[in-house]
């Protein structure tokens, strides 16, 4: 066994010393036997020539030693790299376009593959994430909801799927007694939540039962960010008090790095709630995280089964308030990318493909390159077969040519990787609701190196693989060797694997271009996207009532009149205006179930669903919404005035189908309420799109007054300025804080900077998916350039002897155009079949353009046929000058 | 077993080595029990070693050195031979080949082998 080890590795390292050391054995084999025939009376050259015949062929021999020693793998290999250099360094020019076009692909595949690595791969500091489970409540045609105590107790009371479900919900907490009072995010959590993901304190000590109790003691557990912050990360920081929206909260630990759920929270306290004793109303609110833990053996389908099923059950059990609520399951990594409807992994999946696709294409033209290349080399490669080499081995020479090649690629692409990950991460377009910090850092790391290597043996073998089975040639040697090489037999099976790049070629770059023209219209079209408001001017921000400091709603109305006063008297500002959600936010979107005076639903399990806004009488105007019948609010519309509600278009197409409804009655319905009074329909404006993942769709909104709307629900400020929103903001912060210095703010925005925010995902998916299409159209035009010229180029002989023989200019002309268009078509039926097929995977991602658009289908048709055409054409027409005579000798 | 008397171009025997071992028709495996066999006599040269089978097998066997050399190297492969160069009988430098230990036990499993296999194709060609 040593021994065995020890002579491979002799002969493997000390290459040079065994070979010559053969060489001497064999001399001197060949020299013994002369001398024999010698001695038996030859004579000295009849002797050496029997001698020769005797030994056969000696590299032949030498070649049978190395295979027995049977390191020759390795030692070809070697052997075989140092050729191939050689190779590339006497062909720099051909080494630098076949290196440059790996490099696109495989760096472009790298730098998404490092966004999957990191959105979908990454470690998150939570136990065996891919075994929990988020619930989403779902309800046709809206966006998802949270889940509701209902849910939660039917799920915990009567699931088998779980080995445990936690609750939280979300909530704000105003940190006070510091210089500029902050918004904190947090959570109250019940005692499961933290238990079901695995989480405990890295300091300290979680909540005792005692602090879960109701009238329990004001504790809360801190964020390590938050610890590092305010504690100056303090191992003694539990103990310590914080100011939480005037409650001195004493901290009893703090939790491990990178964990923020739900939603990026900072700060956890206790569910001191009795919710078993809750009245079934306050238990409807679909307003909590819930997330559970499978069972082992469990799959995230069996428990999504079981979950619906109970779901079905509750809406037997409460008709009126549960019919038409589903469930969903969806991975908590799901949810904390924000991607509640699996936008994300679609637009992931996209851009996979597309890279994938475009590196198909450097594959191509880099095939192409090499069999142009090894054209040249027939006769090389047939000396070489003649001297011995096996074709095995004359195909693992060339496979290793493009190896090289392939790596030296890989090697660019990685560096190129690097290049693209930062702008990747500066673009990131995806907003992470939970952590935050492991999703959003994007970065190279070992499993993203080894992804890249294996694309890069891939590589070599995809583009290698054809011109090295066509390199090894046939089994029989004579006709090349004969026809020295030119153009006899082998030129014409040549021909097949030139048809067979085109077609690829071709049917490869349809589905790239198909898929990146539908996005960027779809983007183009969402960039008009009627919003049913002027967004120019705005300023935006949150602020959220502190429910310790503003009890009564009173109080919070006072508070809302007073910053508005203050508001408008700052200098440069129009308007100002109140709403409980701007438009198009993801989170604390409202929405109510509504009822028609006089049109009950004709059936009881339709329950009719509309947004709901809370806003001041300013608001409508300054948002800039058209106004098409009766009035906006206005100041009248207070506490004493009659109930009144705006709605828009579609609530009207919904409620009085054919109707005017100015003047008709509304109300809300609460389930499990008294009746809500009637609000009568002051005014219709046009459409607004508040919702934020069903913005393609429109989806009727009320806009009912503030003061008339008993609640406690955070408020958004919305501003209109004369000039620049964006230079107000601090006049406009100072006057929040001459109302109340102890009120914080948050998500100060310009409206149009929130919207570029709500199409952010839109727009990177358009740009990046229409460079690399445009990157692959222009691979796709070289490539299928340099194929068919080169094909066509190779039939110089016999358009030469077409000519001698009375075909026109004309004839040939058309005979190889003709051959090229037929090849192409083939390429692009396939590849618009093929890009039929994937596009309709997009269609859910796409904004008012159909997933197989004839416009863009018939479009990118065109430009490849067009570039195929020219791509024939030209060189086509330049063989058809060259003199018949000149052709043939070619011969 | 007859002696081989063709000579084989090399263009024709590219790569298929195998062809030229089945011409000389010894069972797979019989060289190398044969080479072991010489080399228990004590160590010799490749050239040596040929000539021997020569002039035992009263110029039946005729080994060509392109079976002689990727034998060789095999069975030093296996750890059955070791080669040290030596002076050979006229002073030149030679591979000497020897047997190791192993390669003595190998000899005695293959003879074994080889006599049981004989037997049984004698029995059978005599009484069938």
């Amino acid at each position: 066994m040593w021994s065995g080890i020890a002579f491979r590795m002799r002969a493997l390292f000390r290459r040079k010393r065994v070979e010559s050391e053969l060489d001497e054995e064999l001399r001197a084999h060949f020299e013994k036997q002369a001398e024999k025939y010698i001695r038996a009376g030859d004579a000295p050259e009849e002797a050496r020539r029997r001698a020769r015949l005797d030994f056969g062929g000696l590299d032949q021999v030498k070649e049978e030693c190395r295979d027995a020693r049977g390191v020759s793998l390795l030692e070809n290999l070697a052997q075989d790299t140092r050729f191939a250099a050689r190779m590339l360094r006497k062909n720099p020019l051909f080494t630098a376009v076949a290196v440059v076009t790996l490099a696109l692909g495989i760096g472009a595949n790298t730098a998404i593959f490092s966004a999957v690595n990191t959105l979908l791969l990454e470690p998150l500091p939570v136990k065996d994430i891919d075994r929990i489970v988020f619930s989403v409540a779902m309800r046709e045609g809206f966006d998802p909801y949270g889940s509701s105590l209902v849910e939660y107790q039917a799920f915990r009371d009567r699931g088998h799927s779980f080995t445990s479900i936690g609750l939280a919900l979300q909530r704000s907490f105003n940190w006070l007694g510091r210089n500029e009072p902050e918004i904190l995010q947090g959570a109250m959590v019940r005692a499961d939540y933290l238990g079901t993901l695995g989480v405990s304190p890295v300091h300290g000590r979680d909540f005792s039962a005692e602090e879960r109790r109701p009238g329990g003691p004001a504790v809360a557990l801190i964020g390590y960010g938050l610890w590092r912050r305010e504690f100056a990360g303090d191992p003694g920081a539990p103990g310590r008090t914080l100011n939480l929206d005037g409650r001195i909260t004493t901290v009893v630990g703090v939790l491990p790095a990178g964990f923020d759920e739900p939603a990026g929270a900072q700060i956890w306290i206790p569910d001191q709630r009795n919710i078993e004793g809750m009245p079934l109303a306050e238990r409807l609110g679909h307003d909590h995280d819930l997330v559970a833990r499978l069972k082992p053996g469990v799959s995230r389908e069996q428990a999504d089964r079981e979950l619906k099923a109970i779901a079905k059950e509750l809406e037997r059990e409460y008709p009126r308030e549960r019919t038409g609520w589903s469930v969903q399951l969806i991975p908590l990594r799901q949810e904390a990318l924000g991607d509640v409807t699996g936008r994300v992994e679609k637009a992931l999946a996209a851009l996979v493909a597309a890279v994938g696709f475009l590196l198909l294409i450097c594959c191509a033209n880099v095939a192409s390159l090499l069999l142009a290349q090894g054209v040249g080399r027939e006769r090389e490669l047939a000396l070489r077969r003649a001297l011995g080499a096996g074709r095995l081995r004359v195909a693992g020479q060339l496979l290793t040519e493009s190896t090289l090649l392939a790596t030296l690629g890989g090697a660019a692409g990685v560096l190129l990787g690097y290049a693209a990950v930062p702008v990747l991460r500066a673009l990131n377009p995806i907003e992470t609701i939970a952590f935050v910090e492991p999703l959003t850092n994007m970065h190279i790391d070992g499993r993203v190196l080894g992804f890249a290597a294996g694309l890069t043996l891939l590589t070599a073998v995809l583009c290698g693989l054809m011109p090295a089975v066509k390199g090894a040639g046939s089994r029989d040697l004579a006709p090349v060797l004969k026809e020295g090489g030119q153009r006899g037999g082998v030129a014409s099976g040549g021909r097949r694997w030139l048809a067979a790049l085109v077609v690829t070629e071709l049917a490869v770059a349809v589905p790239l271009l198909a898929g990146g023209g539908l996005r960027i219209q779809s983007f183009e079209r969402l960039q008009n996207l009627e919003l049913g408001f002027r967004p120019d001017h705005l300023l935006t921000m949150h602020l959220v009532l502190s429910p310790a400091k503003y009890r009564e709603f009173r109080e919070r109305v006072n508070f809302e009149k007073r910053l508005l006063e203050h508001v408008k008297s700052v200098p440069g500002v129009v308007s100002a205006g109140i709403t409980t959600t701007l438009p198009l936010t993801a989170i604390g979107s409202t929405d109510a179930v509504f009822t028609v005076e006089g049109h009950p639903p004709k059936n009881p399990s339709d329950v009719p669903i509309t947004a709901h806004r809370a806003v001041s009488p300013e608001y409508l105007q300054t948002l800039g919404v058209a106004l098409t019948k009766g009035r906006l609010l206005d100041a009248h519309d207070n506490a004493e005035g009659q109930r009144v509600v705006v709605i828009s278009e579609e609530l009207a197409r919904q409620g009085w189908p054919g109707e005017d409804p100015l003047g008709k009655r509304i109300r809300r319905v609460r389930p499990g309420q008294a009746d809500l009074p009637w609000m009568t329909v002051a005014g219709v404006v046009k459409d607004v799109k508040e919702d934020r993942d069903n913005f393609r769709i429109a989806r009727p909104v009320w806009y009912v007054a503030y003061e008339q709307t008993e609640n406690a629900q955070p408020l958004d400020l919305v501003v209109k300025a004369e000039g620049d929103a964006a230079s107000l903001a601090g006049s406009v912060r100072e006057a929040v804080r001459a109302v109340d210095t102890d009120q914080p703010v948050s998500r100060v925005l310009t409206m149009n900077a929130h919207l570029a925010g709500v199409l952010m995902t839109e727009r990177f998916s358009a740009v990046l998916m229409g460079a690399l299409a445009g990157l692959g159209l222009a691979l796709a035009m070289i490539g299928l350039y340099g194929v068919m010229s080169y094909s066509v180029s190779r039939q110089t002989t016999e358009m030469g002897l077409r000519a001698a023989l009375g075909a026109t200019q004309r004839d040939i002309l058309g005979m190889v155009i003709g051959g090229a268009l037929r090849l192409a078509g083939l390429g692009l039926s396939l590849g618009l079949a093929g890009a039929l097929a994937l596009t309709r995977f997009l269609s859910g991602a796409l904004y008012r353009v159909n997933a197989s658009d004839p416009l863009t289908f018939g479009a990118v048709a065109a430009l490849l046929v067009l570039a195929a055409f020219a791509a024939c054409y030209v060189p086509a027409r330049r063989a058809t000058r060259v003199d018949p005579i000149v052709a043939l000798r070619h011969e | 077993m007859l002696r081989q008397e063709e000579w084989y171009a090399p263009v024709e025997a590219k790569g298929e080595g195998s062809l030229r071992t089945s011409r000389i028709e010894l069972p797979q495996g019989t060289l190398d029990l044969l080479i072991l066999r010489t080399l228990a006599l004590g160590a010799q040269h490749g050239w040596a070693i040929s000539e021997r089978l020569q002039q035992i097998s009263q110029d039946v066997l005729h080994i060509q050195q392109g079976s002689l050399y990727p034998a060789l190297h095999r069975l030093e492969r296996r750890g059955w031979i070791k080669a040290r160069w030596g002076a050979s009988e006229n002073n030149r430098r030679a591979k000497y080949y020897e047997l190791t230990r192993g390669g003595r036990k190998q000899l005695e499993t293959e003879k074994d082998a080889w006599r049981k296999l004989t037997a049984a194709v004698a029995q059978v060609l005599e009484t069938a």
